[in-house]
């Protein structure tokens, strides 16, 4: 009997579960979810129109409000600025979430290019090219409008501020030491073998799985003259395996690294815990404010390994497909190219880069209280600057590529099985596409 | 002719109609999304490819091969027995200790409510902290106990971030048990204590045959109520080790999680709600119906 009623109570929901499959089957496609073929009415825009934009707080203090009365006196609609969450992670899912699920409440998003292309393949961004011009782009670094900004013609996105990963030193440390800041690989082995003692490292990495590692692995990968998405170059092996013999062979960096995240990791370079440390330009706010940046905690030209090379990186503001002001959201995206408003952002957020807008360098008036831009000029003569190489997996890849990169350093397989490993799920996961 | 409504039946529909409101928001609300879901769970649906296709239980033949999934799986498993054990025995001890008259019962009782009031993500990341090689208070306090110059690099090691999560997890999750066990402690009749001791029952016995079966249906609940909160446990890894190291900490709803928000691809994310959704329903079922056999 009680059979009889499980099996009826089975079947009951299982037929249930198809008819209501059934149902849904003919809801939606792909595209349709993401907005493909639907066109959102679209407000005209008037005095009355508010657009709402998504990104990084505005500061109360006198840069946000000089920066909000600016784009106030150039825009003929109201701006409401709405903020981002503090941590990448909790921005990446708020964006992502609300963009899939087709929310038009934010007309206009800053994200980086790891999600920048990620929502162009998926469809969720508006074509901008009819307001933001090729001659609004030209003042931006060369090739990289092609990588991260263009799909298919069209132009999805304007960048606003250029951050290298640059080479922190603790000046203090080497003075003590009486050790000369490295300029080649065996300088800097010998300099950080040298700095490693009384508890302290030579070297800091933040090899954190959520990001920083695979921003290391770049980083070391173009140092080598590899390619963090190749794992059968020369390069890229070399690099690998210089990353495990940082921690056992030179022994001048923790393990404890692989829970170091960019966070942490500053707090540990600002405490004097490590001589070296290859950071954002976007952390130089923590050293300032804490006193050590120029003193203590210097920005050295980036040592030459197999290259000099060292990736570079953009925020970027794109238009929401689904953005029923569209008209009003291009309008603020080109905006936001002029020389003028990218250094009002880069102060009103407090991230005090330099502007993506390469012509802004050279205006002491507009790059006055931003920082790190004359190291970034440095690099840029000494050609350091590369655009990260990116795919639309890339947050897939920081999974599982980066898991396996950390099985190796932390010696549960093998540098061979770690290549073979890493190289396949590359494959995988560039295969899907 | 008209039929006439009789008074019952009126009540019934008026009740009905009261109801009504909150079904159409439950339906709407928990009926929708597991359909929504299970449907899911049988396409090849990914955003970045644009692709959303009937495939069957390809979703779920791809899991069974996904070496990813599987340690997820099996790590979530270990979560949820190593965690669920500790925080039974541990609760009930605590339960017990606060249920002693003692001076400063009332300040124990106050600090044991702590770990509870805290958010979980507020705990997470504090004990990222707690568990850091160079500020971590965690190392630090094993030293100050005797072990002098002792180092372990926690969160950058297989076992030893497993045991930091489970550890962490365990800390945040006894005070509750404990306090609701408190409660229904506290619900026995004096009597049945005074009547075991002038038959000669030991403290032990007292425990065993007559407080823990008294409260045996409120120790159930628990322990199904903590124990699917353990198999949906996302916060604690998100905040703590994203997963890592490798992905020895990536718990299932973390897995999920990276498969919806990060890959976009969400036949896959949810045929893992599928799985999940399963053990968590297989778990309350056969929990249920041990709760229903324990009469007392």
């Amino acid at each position: 009997m009680k059979w009889g009623k499980v099996r009826k109570g089975t079947a009951l929901l299982l037929s249930g579960i198809c008819m209501s499959s059934m149902i849904l089957s003919g809801c939606s496609t792909a595209e349709e979810d993401a907005g493909a073929g639907q066109e959102t009415e679209q407000e005209e825009v008037s005095a009355d129109t508010e657009i709402t934009v998504y990104t990084p707080a505005i500061n109360e203090d006198e840069y946000g409000k000089e920066f909000k009365k600016y784009v106030e006196e150039n825009l003929d609609f109201k701006v409401n600025f709405e903020a981002e969450p503090l941590l990448y992670a909790d921005t990446v899912n708020k964006a992502t979430t609300m963009l899939a699920s087709g929310d038009d409440s934010v007309d206009v998003y800053f994200i980086d290019e790891i999600m920048q292309l990620s929502f162009m393949s998926a469809d969720f961004l508006e074509p901008i090219e009819d307001v933001v011009t090729e001659e609004d782009m030209s003042k931006f670094l060369e090739g990289y409008e092609d990588k991260f900004l263009k799909k298919d013609g069209h132009i999805y996105g304007v960048p606003a501020d250029f951050a290298g990963i640059l080479f922190f030193v603790n000046k203090k440390m080497f003075d003590d030491a009486d050790i000369a800041i490295p300029t080649n690989q065996e300088e800097f082995i010998d300099a950080a073998k040298k700095l490693t003692k009384d508890g302290k490292y030579g070297l800091l990495e933040a090899w954190d799985k959520a990001s920083h590692l695979q921003d290391n692995l770049n980083r070391w990968c173009l140092m080598f003259g590899g390619n963090f998405y190749d794992w059968t170059l020369d390069g890229t092996k070399e690099a690998i395996k210089f990353m495990y013999d940082l921690v056992h062979t030179y022994k001048v960096t923790s393990i404890d690294n692989l829970s170091v995240d960019y966070e942490t990791g500053n707090q540990k370079f600002v405490d004097g815990n490590a001589a070296m440390y290859f950071q954002w330009a976007g952390s130089v706010p923590s050293y300032e404010n804490a006193g050590k940046y120029g003193s203590e905690i210097i920005c050295a030209p980036m040592p030459e390994f197999k290259t000099n090379k060292t990736p570079m990186s953009s925020w970027m503001w794109v238009v929401n497909k689904k953005s029923s002001k569209k008209e009003a959201a291009k309008e603020y995206a080109k905006l936001m190219a002029s020389p003028e408003a990218q250094a009002l952002y880069m102060k009103a957020c407090g991230r005090l880069s330099p502007t993506a807008n390469l012509d802004v360098w050279n205006d002491s008036e507009l790059t006055d209280g931003l920082l790190t831009v004359e190291e970034h000029k440095q690099y840029v003569e000494d050609d350091a600057f590369e655009a990260r190489t990116l795919s639309e997996r890339h947050s897939e890849y920081m999974d599982t590529v980066t898991g396996t990169l950390q099985e190796y350093l932390m010696d549960e397989i093998s540098y061979e099985e770690c290549l073979e490993k890493g190289q396949q799920q590359i494959d995988e996961l560039l295969g899907k596409n | 002719m008209k039929r006439k409504i009789t008074l019952s039946r009126r009540k019934t529909i008026f009740a009905w109609m009261c109801v009504l409101p909150v079904l159409v928001i439950r339906l709407w609300t928990t009926a929708y999304p597991v359909v929504a879901m299970s449907y899911y769970s049988l396409l090849d649906y990914d955003l970045i490819r644009r692709k959303k296709e009937f495939a069957g239980l390809q979703n779920i033949r791809n899991l069974a091969k996904n070496k990813q999934f599987l340690e997820s799986l099996s790590f979530t498993v270990k979560f949820t027995v190593i965690s669920i054990c500790f925080i039974i025995v541990l609760g009930v001890a605590l339960a017990l200790l606060m249920k002693q008259n003692f001076g400063g019962r009332k300040l124990i009782r106050t600090v044991a409510l702590i770990p509870w009031g805290l958010s979980m993500i507020v705990v997470s990341i504090a004990a990222l902290w707690a568990f850091d090689d160079t500020y971590g208070i965690v190392n630090d306090l094993i030293r100050r106990i005797g072990f002098e110059g002792y180092h372990f690099t926690w969160l950058a090691d297989k076992s030893g971030a497993q045991v930091a999560v489970i550890i962490v997890n365990i800390w945040k999750n006894v005070s509750f048990f404990a306090i609701i066990m408190l409660a229904a402690f506290q619900g026995i009749p004096g009597e049945l204590f005074e009547s075991a001791r002038i038959d000669g029952a030991s403290n032990w016995k007292i425990l065993f045959h007559v407080s823990l079966p008294y409260v045996m249906r409120t120790f159930i609940i628990m322990i199904i109520f903590v124990g699917v909160s353990q198999i949906n446990s996302f916060e604690i890894v998100y905040a703590m080790t994203k997963g890592g190291p490798g992905t020895t900490t990536s718990l299932l709803a973390y897995r999920l999680y990276m498969e919806a928000t990060k890959n976009m691809n969400y036949g896959m994310a949810s045929a893992i709600t599928m799985v999940m959704f399963l053990v968590t329903a297989v778990y309350g079922i056969i929990g249920l119906r041990i709760y229903r056999k324990v009469d007392y």
